[in-house]
């Protein structure tokens, strides 16, 4: 009898165990060769034509979000970020936008209906983007206050996956 | 108001398939049974009702709003119901209900004691995908506000006609394998295992297995067609998800003949057939949960914990059953000699299984080692080439001997004498095939095994038709199955040709310019646009000549959908018997004079596709033909 259960329990367990797991994961998320190496530096202009790089952000804890209005999935996230910057920009943390292959007055009238969730930068010839290794929108880079890569997600943040990234770049100054 | 009678008739189904359960277990068949028709009419409303609403782009309707355009062409939106998540259920759902009604309207007087634990069985899974299809992939929610248009499909799914067909097909096999696995659940509980049930299973599981065939080989066939990358197999986690059902499934095929004939494996074909079914269960499970990337994967949503939890059920069920129940079926029957047809089933199914299980291997790989290391890994073609080839060679050569050995003990001088002429025939083709220019050692080993199987099966039938004026009437079982072989050789010459034999070069052309491609020319003619309701198309007019004689034209799209940022290419093919010519548009100039374009020369690709239609010919041999009376089975 014993035998028996221990068969039964060697071929369900697994088996079950390996396709559970499989759900938790993201096939599409890639390790991104950038984890782990100093940020590119970049220097871009916001809305209203300042010009930001990334020096001067040195010494904060920075959320990079590759994104365009043409992209559905960043819409979805738009309010995600937004409420997340309202927690954590006061301490610190820097948000910003990048936006990428999109046009500038499109990006305007966006930013104006649906708010603005995080300091938007243009990256007209997409440098930043191919500097970052950025495969598509939606894209996040969590950068810690030492200007390292902690982190990178392809695809749609949560609340809880944003804000526990956002605890370990913290952590890290 | 679809969205109403859609919904009523999900409930309907679902309910109806949980009473059907009730009632069978109590042993009221007539009720199941009309409970199992009532089932169907209800899948049959929803689906008709849902292409209604596809054909009248009814936007209210979520999956309509979610996959359908105004500018779809029509043919392509009634296929765009297998062309999402939640329609290709629906198909499943319906497709289940069909066969449900079918099994138990076929066996309403036979199989008294194991038709009830058929139906329950049947029903289960019916009533789980109904369930599937009433809450998280329910196609007929409401949308308001009521959009104009819809996104249309997946542009890759409205490109060939051949979508219309490679999705049904393989509903039709995966979900025919319910069929087997309820009546193998059956025998299980019940611990009938008579000669009735094996032949009843065996036949419903030829024809799933039929379907499931088709299905792969349309599949190849589509990606072919439709993807542009010139090949048709890419060991994809869901191409694999179709074909180890159909590896165990083919062991099945030939194992049950032992138990047949010699009463002998009785648990393992019990056994197979639980694999095959949980297989198409893992199948579809990969498929729709997005757990492995896959081109097939459709989205990744809370549906996987609904797949992950049947597969859980059916796994425990069937694992416990075999366990507990398994050895009450325990056979006394023994091999009597090594050279005998009952060896060459067994060492089939071995290669079999363990085809099967290097594909399971190398599927799962990935999940394993993140699972136990935390890294990620892929496993690509080259090791599913590497580990497969040598097994399907072996299975190339057994198809011939295994066919010509005899039941309990072989003579070998006998078999010798009746190799003599298949082995000159081999070494002659090898031959042939050396001077034509095949030098590979793999390829030449399977031309020598397909020609040796080949011959023996063909001089076989020859030698009866000689004596009695007729083959398939006489045993349409063995000489059916004679068919699927040669139907198998067909597209395992194909495969190694076509897969070692291929000649590639991507060329930049204005128009005018000719490019020399052995046997071909191709000649740049024209470069246009044409614009249609659903798509802007770009088309390369291209000239084709071989050895300079003038043969028409091809015409390689780039097809621009508004929902898609990248263009969807349609290539363009000239096929022969000894070969195609595969034309690509991969990128063009604007200014219209320059484009640029993949060619392709492959070998034998269409051996493929027409061994696929060989195959479907001998299993509606074997299945479909009237056996004579008294006649032993193969």
């Amino acid at each position: 009898m014993l035998k028996r259960w221990l068969l039964f329990i060697l071929i369900v367990a697994p088996i079950v165990y390996l396709l559970a797991f499989g759900l938790t994961r993201n096939p599409r998320e890639l390790p991104s060769a950038m984890v782990g190496k100093m940020a590119p530096d970049f220097l871009l202009e916001t809305l209203d034509g300042k010009k930001i790089d990334l020096p001067s952000l040195k010494g904060s804890p920075v959320v990079i979000n590759f994104w365009a209005t043409w992209c559905g999935p960043c819409f979805y996230e738009h309010p995600v970020l937004k409420e997340v910057r309202s927690i954590y920009e006061k301490e610190g943390v820097k948000f910003l936008g990048v936006v990428y292959q999109d046009k500038k007055e499109t990006v305007v009238q966006f930013v104006k209906e649906l708010g603005e969730p995080f300091l938007v930068l243009f990256d007209p010839k997409s440098q930043m983007a191919i500097d970052y290794g950025v495969g598509g929108v939606p894209e996040t880079f969590f950068i810690d206050s030492k200007g390292l890569i902690q982190n990178k997600f392809s695809g749609v943040l949560t609340k809880e996956y944003l804000k526990d990234q956002i605890e370990k770049i913290k952590q890290n100054q | 108001m679809i969205n109403t009678i859609g919904n009523i008739c999900i409930f309907l189904a679902l309910a109806s398939s949980l009473a059907g359960m009730a009632f069978a277990y109590f042993g009221k068949m007539a009720v199941a049974r009309k409970l199992a028709y009532t089932n169907f009419f209800a899948m049959t409303v929803a689906g008709l009702g849902m292409m209604v609403a596809l054909l009248t782009n009814d936007f209210s309707v979520s999956y309509v709003a979610h996959v359908g355009a105004k500018e779809t062409p029509r043919f392509y939106a009634a296929i765009s119901l297998w062309s999402s998540l939640e329609g290709s259920i629906l198909l499943w759902g319906w497709v289940l209900s069909g066969y449900t009604a079918l099994c138990i309207y076929r066996n309403r007087n036979k199989f008294e004691n194991l038709m009830p634990w058929v139906c329950i069985s049947l029903f289960a899974i019916g009533a789980f995908f109904y369930l599937v299809l009433a809450i998280p992939a329910n196609p007929f929610q409401s949308v308001y506000p009521v959009p104009d248009n819809g996104p249309g499909p997946n542009p890759l799914l409205q490109n060939h006609w051949l979508m219309g067909l490679h999705p049904p097909m393989l509903y039709l096999g995966y979900v025919g394998m319910s069929v087997p696995f309820s009546f193998a659940i059956a025998s299980l509980v019940t611990g009938d295992l008579s000669n009735a049930w094996v032949s009843i299973t065996r036949r419903w599981f030829l024809i799933a297995w039929m379907f499931l065939s088709i299905a792969i080989v349309l599949g190849g066939w589509w990606s072919y067609a439709v993807l542009g990358w010139g090949g048709y197999w890419a060991w994809d986690p869901v191409e694999n998800a179709s074909f180890m059902p159909w590896l165990t499934g083919t062991a099945f095929l030939h194992s049950i003949m032992v138990e047949e004939r010699r009463q002998m494996l009785k648990i393992w074909n019990l056994v197979l057939i639980c694999m095959t079914f949980l297989l198409t269960l893992l199948g579809t499970f990969l498929t729709r949960s997005g757990v492995l990337d896959s081109v097939h994967s459709f989205t990744e949503s809370e549906i996987g914990l609904y797949f992950l939890f049947s597969i859980g059920i059916a796994l425990a069920i069937a694992t416990a059953l075999l366990i507990w129940k398994g050895p009450q079926f325990k056979s006394p029957g023994k091999l009597d000699h090594p050279l005998s047809r009952e060896t060459a089933f067994l060492i089939n199914n071995l290669l079999f299984v363990c085809f099967c299980f290097v594909v399971l291997l190398g599927t799962m790989y990935p999940l394993i080692v993140e699972a136990l290391r935390g890294v990620k890994v892929t496993v690509g073609a080259p090791f599913f080439n590497q580990m497969v080839v040598p097994l399907a060679l072996l299975i190339i050569l057994l198809m011939g001997v295994g066919v010509a050995l005899p039941w309990k003990k072989g003579d070998p001088k006998t078999l010798l004498k009746l190799l003599r002429w298949p082995v000159l025939l081999m070494a002659v083709a090898v031959v042939i095939a050396f001077i034509l220019g095949i030098k590979k050692p793999l390829v030449l080993i399977t031309v020598a095994f397909a020609t040796l199987s080949l011959s023996i099966m063909l001089i076989e039938m020859a030698t009866v038709f000689w004596r009695a004026k007729r083959v398939f009437s006489l045993n349409p079982r063995r000489y059916g199955g004679f068919v699927v072989h040669i139907g198998i050789i067909f597209v395992s010459i194909g495969v190694a040709l076509s897969g070692n034999y291929q000649k590639e070069n991507q060329v930049h052309l204005k128009l005018g310019d000719i490019f020399e491609m052995e046997p071909y020319q191709i000649k740049l003619d024209k470069l246009y646009g044409d614009p249609q309701p659903q798509r802007f198309e770009v088309i390369a007019k291209i000239e084709v000549f071989k050895n300079g004689r003038p043969l028409g034209y091809l015409n390689p799209k780039l097809n621009f959908y508004p929902n898609n940022r990248e263009p969807v290419g349609s290539p363009a093919v000239y096929s022969t018997v000894t070969g195609d010519l595969y034309l690509t548009l991969m990128a063009f100039e604007h200014n219209r004079l320059e484009a640029t374009i993949r060619t392709m020369v492959t070998p034998a690709v269409s051996w493929i596709w027409g061994g696929g239609g060989v195959i479907v010919l001998g299993v509606l041999i074997s299945a479909g033909m009237k056996k004579k009376e008294g006649e032993p089975p193969c």
